[in-house]
């Protein structure tokens, strides 16, 4: 059923756009790809793709970004749980409630996000770390139908 | 909702092992600083991901380059060299100002402030995450960058070396809301602490006292203490102060001298090498 180098080739290049650098303006507007993919790839093939994926992706992520080792891998992990109980209803909603409920996964890794940074850093609160969210909610359809055609591709073949 | 066919432990038990190991490495990391040494291979490890997704710019930048006119280089050319005649004059005059300090520091047997070897390192990517402040450049372990090396531009302290790579490293910025550097206000030398903000245009400077000395234009220089930073270099510029008698502490804020929201080229410090010249002679005389 699965082909796992579809799946890890496309997590990468969520990776990939996730760290692209862009105009310092647009950082903050930044939309959370690999969140979108992991939550994508877990909807068709929940025994797969699912927790350690995630963490193993979020450690990623941290190197990749100098945060401290393990903040994303936890709060991807958390997603990626909430993610695995609901992934038949999500996977039965329409595209605009998946934004939705998208929306609120995203404001929860960038919560669970702050919390650590607040902890660890002391980063104090501003409202503009919510952003992406709205980006991702916005860039869920097209991030969804591009994902479905490279899983049917495999399919047919 | 359980799947028919259920493979492997179940979600609950993976949950907990995900987030038992991350919590770990966040104490392990985050508290003891674990990961320190083992950053320079793990960065090396996804690298590739970094090349690739450090492409789309790249090419962009060169064919920019491509389309430069005759006359755009003419005109940047002329500023230029009206730039150099301005500072070779500055220069002049520093030289023997220079001299004159270190004679005078020789008299009190005060130890000379050293020199030390600059490296040039251009601008790869701006990494502003809310959280993060923090910019890559061009060069890594490979060039001798070493950690909390201090970051330079033109003019004044930009921030210190954070994380290698082996062909490029990244460089906490001073407005980062966990950097913090030791200053003194040039005109009194009274000591301070100037935390980062988290916005590129501010520093906010804890623990004044209400009494303390300090007026709206100070010029804040790195202190030297802390040994992270060599004294004497500009930091920031006091911006506005706010002194509310029902808190402990005046509130004062400052706007960074380096030009931290338009980096293009930066300066790297060696201070674990100075520059052994004429300076050096005559401190030892």
């Amino acid at each position: 059923m699965i082909n796992r180098f579809h799946v890890h080739f496309s997590l990468l290049v969520c990776t990939v756009v996730e760290i692209m650098p862009m105009p310092i303006n647009f950082g903050t507007y930044r939309p959370d790809w690999l969140l979108m993919g992991l939550v994508f790839w877990n909807m068709f093939f929940p025994q797969n793709i699912n927790i350690g994926i995630a963490f193993f992706y979020g450690l990623i992520m941290d190197v990749l970004l100098g945060y401290t080792l393990g903040m994303h891998a936890l709060a991807f992990s958390l997603i990626m749980y909430v993610a695995s109980i609901h992934h038949l209803r999500f996977k039965n909603y329409s595209i605009w409630q998946q934004s939705g409920i998208l929306g609120l996964y995203t404001a929860f890794f960038n919560m669970v996000l702050f919390w650590l940074q607040h902890w660890f850093n002391d980063a104090f609160f501003q409202l503009n770390y919510f952003w992406p969210t709205a980006t991702t909610m916005f860039l869920w359809p097209w991030c969804f139908w591009l994902l479905n055609r490279v899983r049917k591709k495999r399919l047919r073949h | 909702m359980k799947p028919i066919f259920n493979i492997g432990p179940s979600i609950e038990s993976r949950l907990f092992v995900a987030v038992f190991f991350a919590v770990t490495l966040l104490i392990a990391d985050g508290v003891y600083q674990f990961s320190k040494p083992i950053r320079v291979p793990l960065n090396s490890l996804v690298y590739p991901i970094k090349f690739i997704a450090s492409l789309p710019g790249e090419f962009l930048e060169e064919s920019s380059a491509l389309f430069v006119t005759q006359g755009d280089l003419l005109a940047e050319r002329e500023i230029l060299i009206s730039e150099i005649m301005q500072l070779r004059e500055k220069a002049q005059r520093f030289d023997i100002l220079e001299e004159e300090n270190a004679q005078l520091r020789s008299l009190m047997d005060a130890p000379l402030a050293p020199e030390f070897a600059k490296t040039i390192v251009e601008l790869l990517a701006v990494e502003n995450s809310p959280y993060s402040q923090q910019v890559r450049v061009n060069k890594g372990a490979l060039d001798g960058v070493f950690l909390s090396q201090p970051v330079l531009d033109d003019q004044g302290i930009v921030g210190q070396i954070n994380d290698i790579a082996p062909t490029e490293s990244r460089v906490l910025l001073i407005t980062d809301i966990a950097h913090a550097i030791p200053v003194r206000i040039l005109r009194n030398n009274v000591s301070l602490i100037a935390n980062g903000s988290g916005n590129t245009n501010r520093l906010n400077i804890k623990y004044v006292a209400h009494s303390a000395d300090i007026e709206v234009g100070d010029l804040l220089v790195s202190s030297g203490l802390g040994e992270v930073f060599p004294a004497g270099y500009p930091v920031g510029v006091v911006s506005d102060i706010i002194r509310d008698e029902s808190k402990p502490f005046a509130q004062v804020n400052a706007i960074p001298l380096a030009r931290l929201d338009s980096i293009r080229y930066l300066l790297l410090l060696d201070t674990q090498a100075p520059l052994t010249g004429e300076a050096q002679q005559v401190d030892t005389q």
